[in-house]
Formats: structure tokens, C-alpha cells, sequence
């Protein structure tokens, strides 16, 4: 059988009629941006390497794969370009920046180049800044802006919804009631 | 026979249907069925069931923006992005605000769907019967007019429609909120049914129920069950849920006797003054910018509330320079919409070891206990609660202190279960709440447009104070923690109910139709959508113009037998 007749036969089973780019999402495995020569749009080459190693920070592989494994840093590129408004931009940019810096002046090499344990200790120091300025600044701490988009990135990413978390595409029944245990995990939708 | 004889007779049919929304589908299954040869003039593109739900399939991952829209979309969708059910996966069913823009004299979210089966698809289908409570309020408040009916003129309708769209829900007996004819009802949560048991315990006034939704909970008339994907919005590749082209164009297309016309804006009804009758539509093609005339014996506008309205404000004669059948004056007046995004939300603990299996596409519902025999001084009508119970997801941790591998781990687990109580409220009828024609605005078809004059007064103000009190105070009598009242902006058409400017009523001279929807002055147009509301009741509308159309039909029918029309 054809792969594709196989998902379609599957698609079916499921109950209904797969459109034709997802079936072309599925033989591609999902992944829209997996091509090697990706270069970010919005960011620089060095701002993206950043953003890959705060992501990455966020949400670290552990038994499952963690954000740079789901490319959360191409997301937040196009998300940041296409939804966010210029100050919003602004802020992302310079915070990058800002991250970058600070990783020099304390370690004498960019957060990218930077140990774990260093990178954890910048990122912890910039979240209790963005906690204690909380309510008081005009618009969005730097911070909330990259941890909303790697979380929004990586549980809505088909690792993250299918391994860490539990992605049910039709349940096909409704249970009011069931114990946690049967399920063991945060339902993706 | 000359050329414009048979472009005439090529162009002419019993009935012409305006829209074929939720109503539109209705009446164009019932005049169809009924033996009449109908055309159903619909304004937006067409979309075919199942096929053209391209969305319907897709992962979240499978979104460029992961549903989220972006700048450039906000921008040709300044008003539709207002509301929730906006997204990536559904954004080709919101009407292009550029293309069709109108004056908020004061802000009014118009939430429209241009295209076939219109907002059918992207409702929410919470369907509950209107009773005598609501018919009966306007008369007994000795607030503006009047209903022409009561409950027992729309009975046996109700029945007949929940007979073909198919809603769940679970019968409680109240006189206010009529039992109905109900496919079995969805299941509470385990908390959902902690705080309905609490309520029972410590409210006599009030009960919690099950949401009523046109959502099958069996297979029902060929089409499938729910599957509990909660996708619904996007268009259900199962037809699990009514919409007109799921339920009501189908039959309609099995009749033979329906041609359905998209990209067909009706621009105005053709009236004849000897004849004392429309005898049919002009319309703009969308695509070709093409005027062309459909004729008729009988039309029914189905356009939306605003829609409808539009059209006949837009139809002018020497008799009706201010729009047709509108010698009252009362057109474009008394618009209503239900305020809400008020109300209370709370934790419950000692539940965690608790989940549940599938997306419910459905809440719950605390039917209106306000002004039943008790009657309140600060307000008058009422309000009714839905909402639900879930579990937090990964979204608490955006505002949650915390990174790496732990914290990972946790959002890998469900939060800490919460349940929040919405109000929908009451809107009175106001003469100063109103549309009128704009012709310095014009849409991309050389059209006026609408001005939208409409705001919440002090009923309905001093109401939201009630509904967000007694939502906390049923929380907390729940054992719900910290527990929070809200009151976000009302701005009114968020509700997407809007009702009223073409409204029943008795008497000619203070409203626009008669009891069977029928224009007073020109019999043989019909107006059966959201515009002929006389009052705003609390539940939502949408059933009623089902029950409404299918009344109305019956009797264009009779009339067309007995050679009235």
C-alpha cells in the first residue's frame, strides 16, 4: 500500500476526511520548518542563537526533547515579525541584546557560548527582575514575552503536544469523570 | 417571447430567501419542502460541507502562527478580530471589515459571516427555548410593546425543529426555561457536578444544568455523533452539529425545488404600489458587480438582524421613502444584544486525582432565578450563567515563576482545577439604540452602509452588578478559593445576538411585523431572523428564529394556497 493510502485509510478510521496539506503535513513529518538552510528574518544570526539557548533554558530535553529540538527559536522569529507590535519588537530585540551582553561582561563570552548553569543563573536574575517590575513598567517585561512564546511554541509543537504532553485528534467520546491516572499527563487540546 | 420576457421568467421563483444563515437554511428548507420553487440569495462565497473545511483536520502545529493572528490579518478584520472565536483556523469565516465597513457612532462589535450558511458555522449553539417569562415581560413592565405571540404560538415549532437540528440536553421542568424535545445529555465534570450538587443544597431559587447545544449526542437524521474534538467553529467534518449546511440546505437541495445563488448581495426589494406587494429582489453579484432582479410570489428576509434591516432601509418608494413597510418610523430602532463577560471564577482542591476524557464542546447553565416571583428594586428581566470547570494547562506558567527541567514537568502535568460562571443578561429595547443609513460610507460595491448607535443604560448596568455578586456568591457556597469577580467591557454585539429594528408587534403604527412575521404593510415579505425580536430575553436567541422561521413559512404557504399572498 501506498504511504499515503495508508493514511488516508487511517484518516478514515479516524472518522473523516484528512484535507490535502495535512496529509502532506504527515508525509513530511510536521515539521513546516525543517529545512537545513533556514535563516532567520526578523533577528539577527547572533540574536537567533540567543533566543535558541534561552528557549532551550525555558524548556531543557529531559526525558522528552526540549525546545530546540522543536525549533521554538524559527516560531518566535516569525511570531515576533508578523503579530507583535513595533514596541513589543523593540523590547525583544533589545532584551536579546541586553541577555548577550551581560553574558560577556559576567562570563567574558555570549550567552550562546555560555555554560548551562551560567545561562540558568542570567535567566533566573532576569526573572526576578521582570517579577519585581511587574505592574510598574509600561508593556511587557522581555521575560513574559519569550517565556509566552516558548511555551506557546513548544506545548502547541508536535513534540511537545504529542510527547510531553497527551494529543488526542479525535476522542471520539466524552467521560466527565475519569482518574488521573488512566491518562498521566496534561491533555494537549 | 421577447428577450427581457424570458429573462424574466428565467429569473423567476415562488419564494426567494435572503441569507442562509441559521434562519435563511430554515426557510429555505421549509419552502422548498413545501412545494415552492425557492432561490436562496446568499451575500458571501460559497463553502460546501465537509470539503471546504480545510481547517477541520489540522494540529495545532500545522498553523504558521498556532492560531494566533497576525498583524496584517488584524488589520483587514479590525472588527471581527474583536471577537474570541477569531483565529488562524477560522478567519476566512469573519467577513472582510475593509470590504464592508460601518460607523460605530458609539463602539458596536458587528461580528458577521459572509458566505454560505453564514454565522451557522461558527455559532455556539447553546439552544434553550424562550417561555411566557420572556414573551410576556415587555407587557408586564409596561416597557414599550407588546410581543404578538406567547409561548404556546411557538410550541409545537420548538419540537418540530429540535426534532431536525438535534440538541442534547437534560429536561428540569422550569416554566421559565420550557423542557424540549432533547437527544440524551453531556456529562459533568466531577466538579461541575461537586458545585450543581452545592447549589441544590443552598439555593432553592436556582438549579445548574447541562448546556443545551445543537450537538448530537447520538447519531441523529444521517449525520454522525459528536467525536468531542471542540473543533466546531472551523466547520465539523461529521455534521455533528446543526448548521444550515450540515442540517437544513441539505434537505432543501434533496427537494429539487431549491437553487442556491452565493456572491449574491441583495441590494433592495422591488415593491409594486398597485399591487400593494414586493415583487422581488435586486441584486448586486459580488464578483461581476452585475445588477440582476429575482421575482417572486413571497420573501423572506433572513439576512441577520442588521442584514435584514439594511435591505429594507435600502428598498425606498414613494410610498416607503423610509424603507419598506416603515410608515411607523420603528425600523433601525431598539436594537438589543446580551451583555456579559461578567462574573466569577474559583479553585477547587481536593479533586486532583480527577480528569476527564474528550473536548466537551458544551458547558453548563444556571438558568435565570432573578424577577421570577420575587421582584428586585435596582433592576428589572434577568440573566443566565453558562460556564464550566477544566483543569489549568501550560498557560498558568507564562505568569508563573520558574524555568527548566521541574518546571517542565510540571506543565506536563494538569494544574489546579478552576470553574467560572459567565452572565448573559437581558438588554431592554431602547428607541435611542439604533441604526440608520450612511450614504458618505460605502462598501466595496458602491453600497451605503450602516451607522451603529447603540449602548447599555442603567438596567442592564446595574444588573451586571448582580450577575458578577451571585456568581462569587454560588462559587463560594461551592467551597470554591480565591475566589474573583470580573466585569470586562460591555461592548454590546460581542454577544454576536444582536436582535431587534424590525420588530413584532400588534399595532402598525409602533412596530414593523405582525404575529407571523409578516411585514404589516407589505404581506408578502417575511422577516424571521434575529431583527424581529421584541425583547431580548437571557438565552440565546438562535433557536427561536429556528422555531420563528418554520411558523412563518407554514403560514407564507397556507396564505399562497388561499391566494392571500
Amino acid at each position: 500500500m501506498e504511504r499515503r493510502d495508508a493514511i488516508q485509510r487511517v484518516a478514515y478510521l479516524m472518522g473523516g476526511v484528512l484535507s490535502a496539506p495535512a496529509i502532506s503535513g504527515i508525509l513530511s513529518g510536521c515539521q513546516p520548518s525543517e529545512k537545513p538552510d533556514w535563516l532567520p528574518e526578523f533577528f539577527t544570526k547572533a540574536q537567533d542563537a540567543v533566543i535558541n539557548e534561552v528557549t532551550e533554558v525555558i524548556i531543557p530535553t529531559t526525558d522528552t526533547p526540549g525546545a530546540k529540538a522543536a525549533q521554538i527559536n524559527r516560531l518566535i522569529d516569525l511570531m515576533i515579525k508578523d503579530c507583535y507590535a513595533a514596541k513589543d519588537q523593540e523590547t525583544f530585540k533589545k532584551g536579546v541584546d541586553a541577555l548577550d551582553a551581560v553574558a560577556k561582561e559576567k562570563f567574558g563570552d555570549g550567552f550562546a557560548e555560555i555554560s548551562t548553569e551560567q545561562k540558568n543563573e542570567l535567566f533566573s536574575a532576569l526573572e526576578k527582575e521582570a517579577f519585581a517590575s511587574r505592574g510598574k513598567t509600561d508593556g511587557k517585561h522581555f521575560y513574559f514575552l519569550i517565556k509566552e512564546l516558548t511555551l506557546l511554541g513548544y506545548f502547541t509543537s508536535e513534540i511537545g503536544a504529542t510527547q510531553a504532553l497527551k494529543y488526542l485528534p479525535v476522542p471520539g467520546d466524552y467521560k466527565g469523570c475519569i482518574p488521573y491516572s488512566e491518562v498521566g499527563k496534561a491533555w494537549a487540546t | 417571447m421577447n428577450l427581457n420576457l424570458k429573462a424574466k421568467k428565467e429569473n423567476t421563483y415562488d419564494a426567494i430567501v435572503i441569507g442562509s444563515g441559521i434562519s435563511g437554511g430554515w426557510a429555505a428548507k421549509e419552502l422548498s419542502e413545501k412545494g415552492l420553487k425557492t432561490i436562496v440569495l446568499e451575500r458571501g462565497y460559497n463553502i460546501e460541507h465537509v470539503k471546504d473545511y480545510h481547517t477541520a483536520q489540522k494540529a495545532p502545529w500545522e498553523f504558521e502562527h498556532r492560531l494566533r493572528e497576525s498583524k496584517k490579518v488584524q488589520e483587514e478584520y479590525y472588527v471581527q478580530s474583536r471577537t474570541g472565536q477569531f483565529n488562524e483556523a477560522t478567519m476566512h469565516l469573519w467577513a472582510n471589515d475593509k470590504d464592508s465597513p460601518y460607523t460605530e457612532v458609539k463602539k458596536f462589535d458587528w461580528i458577521r459571516g459572509y458566505h454560505v450558511g453564514g454565522r451557522s458555522i461558527m455559532w455556539g449553539r447553546q439552544s434553550y427555548r424562550w417561555g411566557d417569562l420572556d414573551f410576556e415581560a415587555n407587557a408586564k413592565d409596561g416597557i414599550e410593546i407588546d410581543w404578538p405571540i406567547r409561548y404556546k404560538d411557538l410550541e409545537k415549532w420548538y419540537d418540530y425543529v429540535e426534532g431536525f437540528a438535534g440538541i442534547s440536553g437534560q429536561n428540569e421542568g422550569l416554566a421559565h426555561l420550557p423542557d424540549g424535545n432533547f437527544l440524551p445529555p453531556m456529562e459533568m465534570n466531577c466538579v461541575e457536578k461537586h458545585v450543581q450538587g452545592r447549589i441544590a443544597e443552598h439555593f432553592d431559587d436556582r438549579i445548574m444544568t447541562i448546556g443545551r447545544v445543537a450537538n448530537l449526542t447520538q447519531n441523529h437524521k444521517g449525520r454522525n455523533k459528536c467525536n468531542y474534538r471542540s473543533l466546531c467553529s472551523r466547520g465539523c467534518p461529521y455534521g455533528a452539529y446543526f448548521s444550515s449546511l450540515s442540517s437544513t440546505l441539505p434537505a432543501a437541495a434533496a427537494t429539487g425545488n431549491m437553487t442556491l445563488r452565493p456572491n449574491s448581495i441583495v441590494n433592495s426589494i422591488i415593491y409594486d404600489k398597485e399591487q400593494k406587494k414586493a415583487t422581488g429582489v435586486r441584486i448586486i453579484d459580488a464578483e461581476t458587480n452585475e445588477t440582476i432582479e429575482f421575482y417572486a410570489k413571497v420573501i423572506f428576509c433572513n439576512a441577520s438582524t442588521l442584514g435584514s434591516t439594511f435591505i429594507l432601509m435600502n428598498s425606498t418608494s414613494d410610498e416607503f421613502p423610509d424603507g419598506l413597510g416603515n410608515t411607523s418610523g420603528t425600523l433601525g430602532h431598539y436594537l438589543m444584544d446580551h451583555h456579559f463577560k461578567v462574573g466569577a471564577r474559583g479553585a477547587f482542591d481536593g479533586f486532583e486525582d480527577q480528569y476527564y476524557y474528550g473536548r466537551r464542546a458544551n458547558g453548563i447553565y444556571i438558568p435565570r432565578f432573578r424577577n421570577l416571583s420575587e421582584k428586585r428594586s435596582d433592576y428589572i428581566r434577568g440573566f443566565g450563567y453558562q460556564g464550566g470547570a477544566s483543569r489549568g494547562n501550560w498557560g498558568r506558567g507564562v505568569a508563573e515563576e520558574g524555568f527548566g527541567a521541574d518546571f517542565k514537568e510540571q506543565m506536563t502535568n494538569p494544574g489546579s482545577w478552576g470553574m467560572g460562571l459567565t452572565g448573559f443578561g437581558e438588554c431592554l429595547p431602547y428607541y435611542d439604540n439604533k441604526v440608520t443609513l450612511n450614504h458618505n460610507v460605502t462598501d466595496k460595491w458602491g453600497q451605503p452602509t450602516l451607522n451603529i448607535d447603540c449602548e447599555f443604560k442603567e438596567n442592564e448596568m446595574a444588573m451586571r452588578k448582580d450577575m458578577k455578586e451571585s456568581a462569587a456568591e454560588m462559587l463560594e457556597a461551592a467551597g470554591a478559593k480565591n475566589v474573583k469577580m470580573y466585569d470586562s467591557d460591555p461592548t454590546p454585539g460581542l454577544g454576536i445576538h444582536e436582535m431587534g429594528t424590525c420588530r413584532m408587534g400588534k399595532d402598525p403604527k409602533t412596530s414593523m411585523l405582525n404575529k407571523h412575521n409578516q411585514l404589516h404593510e407589505v404581506s408578502n415579505v417575511y422577516v424571521t431572523d434575529g431583527a424581529a425580536m421584541t425583547s431580548a430575553a437571557c438565552q440565546n436567541p438562535s433557536l427561536t428564529y429556528m422555531a420563528l422561521t418554520a411558523r412563518a413559512c407554514d403560514h407564507a404557504v397556507n396564505e399562497l394556497k388561499k391566494r392571500n399572498l
